[in-house]
């Protein structure tokens, strides 16, 4: 088995970056723990030619240059930018375990050149806004060891003793204790712990002694892959509340940049889209891109989510703004030579969500008939592209009664019955004799729920020429009329 | 439509009338025959109910607003019964409820494939024409019913045109459903329906039952040029 590893040297600082390109000109640090005690983790070349290092607090970094920018990495900043890592590791390898922050492992196979595969696998890393190191060995160890060396790394079959022997133990990062000691012993490569006998290095140094001799004699394990998470999330944390539309917009176009990205490198698009503003008054507001089919147009889901953010506005600074997304294939929108005209699913998404801003979000989408014995039961269910063709179950129409106009609520009426027939109806807007009618059609059901019902239609023909339809309510004991037919 | 042919802007002289106004006439002509002739070649949509398709000489004209008036007189089943031919196509259409009085179990049973119907449900007659403008923006949709139900006649007066005009640049099937003329001038066609004739069907030890009606539509006043012109 053969094992790369990648590597992303001062992971919060390039996680940053990543999240903020604006800083990746500027000399940086990244400081960490409570303050006033907070330390540098990471430093920029620039920063270093400025006299900062990792180690100091941020108060000495400010003290010692203060041209350089102090930052903490806000929250889920690493954590995309690991997901991000994945998805590039994944779109080579099926088998990838992240090992630590800024590093993970996959299995090589199937590539050809395995330089080739390095190179390949540095360059998609790019993509999704990350500078890596590539490491190729026996094992994951050995692969970690090598990304450290240089930059696209590949240690050949079986060479693996030979390539570690001189290099300093540094590489592979022992703890200090362990450091120490094997400082004292004076071994400061690979090659002088290979020559010490593993018993006496285990009984001296425990199991952390024992995992490095297994290293430095180019022993590796096979590693136990990390299941593949659905879903994808990007999120930005503020060091200044913002306020206005169009810098939400700008964080938010940065984010679904990355997040294309990332989908891309599984061959999907964004089949779903939620972004949550996190809020200055610690609440949050959740935003559903009604999105119709996937796509990875980002100027288009700019501007859905510009409509979405200007017809309801959050209400409050936002901190942070996080978007989580569902990949899905993006179909073809060749419009069929024989097919009906379609509109572009996103150029439908942005009528609809206008048409919700102008009516209301309830007011919107198509009917879609309850499953139901009561008369004329329907609810707007949300608009989507439908199939091409009609269902071969689609009624064929061919006379029959007239299309109702249905009145809801229902109106009351006065009915004046002879022998179980209406011969009269009275409504608040008119009424008449009745001339002809036909009925009843008794309905009755949802006696389990909270809105039972049960009533006797009749469709009634007055004098004046219209015809209506009148229902006996055994519920209510009255008499409705809940439609005009036209 | 070709350049609208405009008359001069000032009164004409004595001398210049007999010489200028045989040509002004004249490219006047020209642009009445091309109006014909493309109203003549327009494309016609049917309705699906045959008194109507040939009152109006085949079926709706696309890119004209057609505005059906009457009180339970049949004008919502002729309006179901196009949607009913278009959407079984496939082709996606727009109801545009302003009275609140929509029943989709009677679309369904008159063969609308509800799939393919965008509801929009409004307060006001302006709202109704400005969710009509942007869906027909977007492009997709072949037939557009705004229902208004009692609220025609009520509204801003320049509603129609703005209406018309968005039927027009769309080139798709526009039905107002209304109980009195609201559409004025800007109306393409409007058919008027006189009260139907209701059928209710009798067989001994049956109960009676609705069985329809025959439509009586009526072409109403014929309406002014397109709203373009």
């Amino acid at each position: 088995m053969r094992v790369a590893a990648c590597w992303v040297a001062d992971f919060p600082l390039a996680a940053l970056v990543r999240s903020f390109p604006e800083l990746a000109e500027e000399p940086l640090a990244v400081a960490a723990g409570p303050k006033p005690q907070d330390k540098l983790v990471a430093v920029s070349g620039q920063a270093q030619e400025l006299g900062v290092f990792p180690g100091m607090t941020a108060a000495q970094a400010r003290q010692v240059a203060g041209a350089v920018l102090v930052r903490t990495v806000p929250q889920g900043v690493e954590a995309a930018a690991m997901a991000a890592l994945q998805d590039v590791a994944r779109s080579f390898s099926p088998k990838v375990k992240a090992v630590e922050p800024g590093l993970l492992w996959l299995e090589v196979g199937g590539w050809g050149r395995e330089e080739d595969f390095a190179r390949a696998l540095w360059q998609r890393c790019f993509r999704v806004g990350l500078g890596v190191r590539v490491g190729v060995a026996g094992s994951g160890a050995v692969a970690t060891v090598a990304a450290r060396t240089g930059e696209l790394v590949v240690v050949p079959q079986g060479e693996e003793v030979r390539f570690l022997a001189p290099l300093p133990l540094e590489l592979a990062s022992p703890s200090p204790a362990c450091r120490d000691t094997l400082a004292s012993w004076g071994i400061a490569t690979f090659g002088q712990l290979a020559a010490l006998p593993r018993g006496e290095v285990g009984r001296r140094l425990g199991k952390e002694g024992l995992a490095l001799h297994r290293l430095a004699q180019g022993e590796g394990e096979p590693f136990l892959p990390d299941p593949v998470e659905e879903g994808f999330r990007e999120g930005v944390w503020l060091e200044e509340p913002i306020s206005s539309l169009e810098s939400c917009l700008f964080v938010l176009q940065g984010i679904l940049g990355r997040l294309r990205e990332r989908l891309l490198l599984r061959g999907v698009g964004f089949a779903q889209a939620r972004i949550e503003l996190c809020l200055e008054n610690k609440e949050k507001r959740t935003y559903l891109l009604p999105l119709l089919a996937p796509t990875s147009d980002v100027p288009a889901l700019l501007a859905l989510a510009r409509l979405l953010l200007a017809a309801s506005p959050p209400g409050a600074a936002v901190e942070g703004v996080v978007v989580e997304a569902q990949g899905g294939a993006v179909p073809s929108l060749q419009d069929s030579l024989f097919g009906p005209p379609r509109p572009h699913p996103m150029s439908l998404a942005t009528t609809l969500v206008r048409l919700a801003a102008l009516v209301g979000p309830d007011n919107v989408g198509r009917a879609a008939l309850l499953d139901s014995h009561r008369p004329s039961a329907w609810r707007l269910a949300p608009f989507a592209l439908p199939r091409e063709q009609a269902p071969p179950s689609l009624a064929k129409g061919e006379g029959g009664t007239p299309v109702l106009r249905l009145w809801h609520p229902p109106r009351p009426a006065q009915v004046t019955a002879v022998g179980g027939k209406p011969v009269a109806v009275r409504l608040a807007e008119g009424g008449g004799v009745v001339r002809a009618w036909a009925g009843p059609y008794r309905s009755q059901g949802e006696w389990w729920g909270d809105a039972p019902f049960s009533r006797d239609d009749y469709n009634v023909l007055l004098a004046s020429g219209v015809v209506l339809r009148i229902f006996y309510d055994h519920q209510q004991k009255r008499w409705f009329a809940d439609g005009i037919y036209d | 439509m070709g350049a609208a042919p405009c008359l001069s802007p000032h009164w004409p002289s004595p001398e210049r009338l007999p010489q200028g106004l045989p040509g002004e006439l004249a490219v006047l002509r020209e642009a009445s025959q091309r109006w014909l002739a493309r109203e003549r070649h327009r494309p016609r949509v049917p309705s699906g109910v045959e008194a109507v398709d040939r009152l109006l000489g085949g079926g709706w004209p696309a890119g004209k607003v057609g505005e059906l008036v009457g009180v339970g007189s049949g004008k919502t089943t002729v309006a179901v019964r196009t949607l009913a031919e278009t959407t079984g196509r496939g082709e996606l259409g727009l109801w545009v409820d302003a009275c609140g009085e929509l029943d989709p179990a009677s679309l369904a049973a008159w063969g609308v494939w509800l799939e393919c119907l965008l509801v929009v449900r409004v307060q006001e007659v302006l709202q109704a024409v400005r969710a009509v403008e942007l869906v027909l923006a977007g492009g997709g949709f072949t037939t557009v019913v705004v229902d208004l139900g009692e609220r025609g006649g009520a509204g801003e007066r320049k509603l129609p045109l703005r209406l018309a005009r968005a039927v027009e640049r769309a080139g798709v099937v526009g039905l107002v459903l209304t109980e009195k003329p609201w559409m004025g001038a800007w109306a393409g066609v409007r058919v008027v329906f006189a009260p139907p004739r209701p059928v209710f069907g009798e067989l001994p030890g049956v109960p009676p039952w609705f069985a329809g009606w025959e439509l009586q539509p009526v072409l109403g006043e014929r309406a002014a040029a397109s709203p373009g012109g």
